[in-house]
């Protein structure tokens, strides 16, 4: 009795609105595997039992955060490796110690977390992990990357070089 | 079946809390879910947040009193949980280079789990058009037949903005189903 008169409000209150959702069935489109209802409550058991923690988002997307970074890291340091190399001869011997000095001294990670607001931690970034990356990820990584720095002016042997004769 | 507040009272009294807990997962795990499900689309996300909200549930069970209604305090938890979720996938696929709802949609396309027919994909393909706070407030009222005032409980909001979102997400829905 209630059911029906809440289900007559909501439909009062559509029709108020003249909206012809009124007249729609509201059935769920959504369906669950097979037995799911009848498995939820042991797994929920479980979990707490062991104090097992199930991610939410799952490796694809952080296989995606790393690839992005390691471009966003590889990009900025063949951009700014391509400028110094320009602009050698207007800098002086002391200045090129201290831009050197600089990029000596980053640690890699401080520009993951730059790049990314992310709760991955560092060990999770070290590439090879077959946690993290198949070995098939990581070749098409190391495709994509190589790629990505012969443009940013890197050969693939890591050596700098200028387009156009520069 | 037993009330929230038996089980409750079961939970706290101590002989078996294990026993309650599961007869409370039982007994709000369907609509727990459907709400998840509607928010993030694919099973296997409103599988993983489900679990997350029943494991906290079970941590926080212990001080919980009850004030608010076990029923809304699940939905509660379950709304953060989701939003959270998206809030992270959002951030991990650096949005808004990637579009949260465009994705969303072609996970509704690909949804093995999915039986409604065009119309009916239309109508989720407008809910996700909307804010998701509205989102969340269309899908409680239309879907889940929830009180106003149960609902401000769940969200923290007055009835009558709550009122407001829903009509604002009716018209929006109207608009989109009808191509304007």
């Amino acid at each position: 009795m209630i059911e029906k008169a809440r289900i007559k409000e909501l439909q009062e209150e559509l029709s108020g609105l003249g909206s012809s959702l009124e007249g729609r069935n509201r059935d769920n489109p959504f369906r669950v595997p097979e037995g799911y209802f009848e498995q939820l409550p042991p797994a929920v058991q479980d979990r707490i039992l062991s104090g097992r923690k199930a991610s939410p988002v799952r490796a694809a997307p952080r296989r995606l955060a790393v690839v992005l970074s390691s471009f966003a890291l590889l990009a900025v340091i063949a951009v700014s490796l391509l400028l110094l190399g320009r602009d050698s001869d207007k800098l002086h011997a002391g200045e090129d110690g201290i831009y050197f000095s600089l990029y000596a001294d980053l640690d890699p990670y401080f520009w993951y977390d730059m790049v990314l607001e992310t709760d991955i931690t560092a060990d999770e970034l070290q590439f090879g992990q077959q946690t993290l990356m198949s070995d098939q990820d990581e070749e098409l990584l190391i495709d994509y990357l190589l790629e990505r720095t012969e443009a940013y002016g890197l050969d693939a042997g890591g050596n700098l070089y200028l387009p156009d004769g520069q | 079946m037993h009330s929230d507040e038996e089980l409750l009272e079961m939970f706290h009294a101590g002989d078996n809390p294990d026993y309650a807990f599961n007869l409370i997962v039982r007994k709000h795990q369907q609509s727990v879910y459907w709400h998840i499900r509607r928010l993030v689309i694919s099973h296997e996300d409103a599988n993983d947040i489900l679990q997350d909200v029943f494991v906290k549930a079970w941590k926080a069970l212990g001080s919980f009193r009850g004030d608010s209604g076990l029923f809304t305090w699940l939905y509660r938890i379950a709304t953060n949980e989701a939003l959270s979720f998206l809030k992270r996938k959002k951030t991990r696929f650096l949005l808004p280079l990637v579009d949260l709802e465009k994705q969303l949609s072609e996970t509704l396309e690909a949804d093995v789990h999915y039986e409604g027919d065009a119309i009916e994909k239309k109508i989720q393909k407008a809910i996700l058009s909307l804010p998701e706070k509205q989102r969340v407030v269309f899908n409680l009222r239309y879907y889940d037949e929830m009180k106003y005032e149960d609902m401000s409980r769940v969200l923290d909001t007055s009835e009558g903005a709550l009122k407001a979102s829903y009509h604002h997400a009716v018209r929006k829905i109207e608009k989109y189903i009808s191509g304007d």
